[in-house]
């Protein structure tokens, strides 16, 4: 059963709905010349449905299998969903005609991954990742080129200077920066942030979160931000969807959510939460 | 009554075809029998190190190079190889971090318990047999018996990492060193395998040494917490005074960082997250006198040149003249 | 610092320096391959010169026995050349047919490589299962067959780039495999990854990504099985030769003339064997050695 509440009438950026994704379970060669037998299936999602409107962070929450990460991939264009439509600013994503379009759709999305290692290619120079995008859309070319990646990543705070060099010579919470820097290179209207956090420490993670807020309003971005940290999801976030095994169990703007989950799930993630200050102030 | 374990001025080093960085630079820290200690710090304090260091596992070529670390009333820095494998499993257990590289995927889990229990207290077969049963039971394994004969991949993520508290306790050590035992583990089951360590430990009096970046476990599991910052100690002290009314800046700035679910610290959505300016310096590029000194806003003049010791304040010790002045530095 | 100044200080020029296996197979291995280069400049004598031979000159021991002859500083073999020259010019043909069959090789065991671990489904079964059943047969055996098949289809007697060309394929398409299966591997990992996913995203095509993003990850292990490989191919090209079906008269390489030598090594002419038979394990045992400091080196785990 879900619980939701409504939300305000703003042309949403993401709308989802229905979306479900099976996986395909392998079965040995032999078993599956045997007829009759339908072929195992995992559900990874079923039935999603969740909108995003213009300039505000939707969180999904959920523990590991929840399926998170199978959404975010679906959102961004990465997988197939089995059932169920995501539109773009009302434009199918998957729609079979979407051939020209799909490039035009693409720039309006991007992603920010969780492992601030595996994201940014180890034998690439950082101006060839953060440029990737910019030569992939035709933005710009040559010096216009350079100087854009400049800008981007002194906009995340990090210099031009930085461009020269390969991502092992930073830090984890510099590489997500870079990644971040990355991802606004193609001036996307939506952002999907994919655990961002949760590979950084504490003061570090400070740092990125409170970036990624003032980009959001400095660029009008809307994010959907996944996350399994509810303490960062009610920092970051307008609006809550919780996910368990694929089904969204409960969706709720974060004030609601935070002061009294309705779902027997969401109360006992939110308990499991530990609590940091005790004694005589909380 | 003496404590338990008593690390004094350890140093580790690492030589480098370049130099030799110093990973761990004069940590002194005790743990008193069945007492809790948390051992907090970020990415490159040197906290694994440090728990390490004292079951004497240190990758080659780091070394203990200064420093003295007792158990009771023997040293154990300088132990000889095949003393210091006595010494493992018996009076110091270990809880790695990842359960699914801390148990032989290749040996039942039965097998894996009753070979632990009878290398480190010899008995028959059937004995050790029996106690296995008794500590599955114990840390929470439903139908221990039938579970002896599974295989560690028929086992979830949370049970694995039981069985690894059990065989740490099948030798009935005195202390445990826990790296990071939870940070693989989902929120739930995290709170839950939190909440085992503890009970166990009250139970048999065992001490541990909980090694972590999560303030939350360290809020809910430890008795007193010590925090570490480029390889130095910042702060010691009781968990509700050090996580209430943090002293240090690092602490302070630390605690401030945590988004927290308490409404009286900030609307959701709304309130942006206090941050530490900067980074961590690696240990190649430790900052003279206090480590601290570039990131922090109260630094004065003589926090870049003189490096400070811990000093008392409250229940605490605390690595600031700044925050936690005594006579001496009022009279310099 | 320079780039060069940069590479000289690393981590792997230091490993280097401090192994001195590496340093004399290297120095070695690159002593001959000069050797071979310079071939033209330093041989005392040109072995395919007819009017330079005589065929009076034939059998001689090298200069230091008695009945020497100081021109010919190592003797000469059956037709009157100078083995030493001929060694020379044979080096060359060994190193250049042994070089480009596993450039071939290489080229042709990445591409499968990266195309199998990448598209996955049919092309990757395919692929692989035609490297299955190629491994069942041994390198030599393989290269054996296809040198026999060409060599009875192509004109007798001919010589010069074609047979050589066709040489180089055949030794070349035996190893190919095991280039195939490495950079496979390595595929499976690299295209899981968070970066790859990124270049999708934005909608690049998946040869490009191949190509720009994969493959500089996936380099390392090949450069040291082709180091490896390079002493293989150098042998079986010297064995195929030495069987007759491998490089053409025309060009002697130093099988052909172990081959010569083999004729006649129980009537008393040892140099002509020995020499260039020295010559091809010294070659083969640098390369070798040198492949080996190089895979250990690289290893991320050891040291």
């Amino acid at each position: 059963m879900k619980h939701s509440t409504p939300t305000t009438t703003v042309a949403p950026v993401l709308s989802v709905e229905g979306l479900s994704r099976d996986f395909n379970i392998p079965v040995p060669f032999l078993r599956r010349l045997v007829p009759g037998r339908p072929r195992p299936v995992f559900r990874a999602v079923t039935d999603v449905s969740f909108e995003i409107p213009r300039g505000q962070t939707y969180a999904l929450v959920g523990e590991s299998g929840s399926g998170k990460s199978t959404i975010a991939r679906m959102v961004v264009g990465l997988t197939r969903p089995t059932a169920g439509v995501v539109r773009i600013a009302g434009h199918d994503l998957f729609a079979p005609d979407a051939r020209g379009t799909r490039q035009a759709m693409r720039r309006r999305i991007q992603m920010v991954f969780q492992d601030p290692q595996a994201s940014l290619n180890p034998r690439w120079r950082v101006e060839a990742i953060v440029g990737e995008p910019i030569r992939a859309f035709g933005l710009a070319s040559g010096r216009a080129l350079a100087a854009r990646v400049a800008g981007h990543l002194e906009t995340v705070g990090l210099s031009a200077a930085d461009a020269r060099k390969y991502p092992h010579e930073f830090s984890g919470g510099q590489r997500q920066r870079i990644a971040i820097a990355r991802a606004l290179a193609s001036e996307p209207e939506f952002i999907v942030c994919d655990e961002p956090t949760s590979a950084l420490d504490v003061s570090v993670q400070a740092q990125v979160l409170n970036l990624l807020r003032t980009l959001q309003s400095d660029l009008g971005l809307t994010y959907l931000f996944i996350s399994h940290d509810l303490a960062v999801v009610r920092h970051m976030a307008q609006r809550v969807g919780v996910l368990q095994r694929g089904i969204l169990v409960e969706e709720a703007d974060t004030k609601t959510f935070f002061e009294g989950p309705k779902a027997e799930y969401s109360q006992m993630l939110l308990s499991a939460v530990p609590k940091i200050r005790k004694g005589t102030d909380e | 009554m003496t404590d338990l374990l008593t690390l004094t001025d350890l140093v580790v080093d690492i030589p480098h075809r370049r130099g030799t960085l110093r990973a761990i630079d004069g940590v002194s820290l005790s743990i008193a029998r069945g007492e809790v200690l948390g051992l907090v710090g970020e990415s490159g304090a040197g906290k694994s190190m440090i728990g390490n260091a004292v079951i004497g596992l240190l990758a080659r070529p780091a070394h203990v190079a200064g420093g003295e670390i007792w158990l009771g009333d023997r040293r154990i820095d300088r132990l000889a190889p095949h003393q210091m494998r006595q010494l493992r499993g018996r009076r110091i257990g270990m809880i790695f971090q990842d359960p699914q590289t801390s148990l032989n995927p290749l040996m039942r889990i039965g097998d894996q318990l009753v070979e632990t229990i009878r290398l480190h207290r010899p008995m028959p077969a059937a004995g050790a047999r029996t106690e296995a049963i008794r500590l599955l039971d114990e840390v929470g394994i439903p139908a221990p018996e039938e579970r002896m004969a599974y295989w560690p991949h028929q086992f979830s993520g949370g049970q694995r990492q039981r069985i690894v508290i059990a065989l740490a306790l099948a030798g009935e050590p005195e202390l445990i060193i826990a790296d990071e035992p939870t940070t693989a583990l989902d929120v739930s089951v995290q709170a839950q395998i939190i909440r085992l360590l503890k009970r166990l430990c009250a139970d048999r009096g065992v001490a541990v040494m909980l090694i972590t970046h999560d303030m939350g476990v360290i809020a809910e599991t430890a008795d007193r917490v010590c925090v570490l910052y480029a390889g130095r100690v910042a702060e010691t002290g009781p968990v509700t005074e050090v996580l209430s009314r943090p002293r240090h800046p690092y602490t302070v700035g630390l605690m401030d960082a945590i988004p927290s679910l308490d409404p009286a610290r900030g609307e959701p959505g709304v309130a942006t997250l206090r941050q530490i300016p900067g980074a961590m310096p690696s240990i190649a590029a430790r900052p003279s006198g206090c480590a601290f000194h570039p990131r922090c806003a109260s630094a004065t003049p003589d926090c870049a040149r003189v490096r400070p010791d811990p000093r008392p304040a409250g229940r605490s010790e605390v690595a600031c003249p700044v925050c936690a002045p005594t006579h001496e530095d009022a009279a310099s | 610092m320079t780039r060069v100044t940069r590479a000289l200080d690393s981590d792997l020029m230091y490993s280097f320096r401090r192994t001195p296996g590496a340093m004399i197979a290297a120095a070695l291995s690159c002593a001959l391959i000069l050797g071979a280069v310079l071939a033209p400049v330093i041989a005392p004598h040109d072995p395919f010169d007819p009017s330079g031979l005589s065929i009076l000159d034939n059998f001689l021991p090298p200069a230091w026995d008695a009945a020497g002859d100081p021109r010919f500083l190592l003797g000469t073999e059956d037709q009157g050349r100078d083995l030493l020259s001929a060694m020379l010019y044979g080096l060359r043909v060994s190193l250049a047919v042994g070089f480009a069959s596993v450039i071939f090789a290489l080229i042709l065991g990445v591409t499968l490589g990266l195309i199998a671990g990448y598209a996955g489904g049919w092309a990757d079964n395919l692929i692989m299962r035609a490297a299955d059943i190629q491994m069942t047969f041994p390198a030599i055996l393989i290269a054996l067959l296809l040198a026999g098949i060409f060599r009875g289809t192509a004109a007798h007697g001919a010589s010069g780039a074609g047979p050589l060309a066709l040489l180089v394929f055949s030794i070349g398409l035996s190893f190919w495999v095991q280039y195939a299966r490495t950079v496979r591997g390595s595929v499976l990992i690299e295209a899981n990854r968070e970066y790859v996913l990124a270049a999708r995203l934005i909608g690049i095509s998946a040869p490009a990504i191949l190509i720009r993003h994969i493959l500089p990850n996936v380099m390392g292990p090949v450069l040291v099985i082709a180091t490896i490989n390079l002493a293989l191919a150098i042998i079986i090209e010297a064995t195929l030769s030495f069987l007759g079906v491998g490089v053409p008269p025309g060009s002697p390489s130093l099988g052909t003339l172990i081959r010569v030598g083999n004729d006649y090594l129980f009537s008393g002419e040892w140099w002509i064997t020995l020499f260039p038979g020295a010559v091809l394990g010294v070659l083969a045992l640098s390369v070798n050695l040198f492949g080996d400091w190089l895979r250990d080196a690289l290893n991320p785990r050891l040291g």
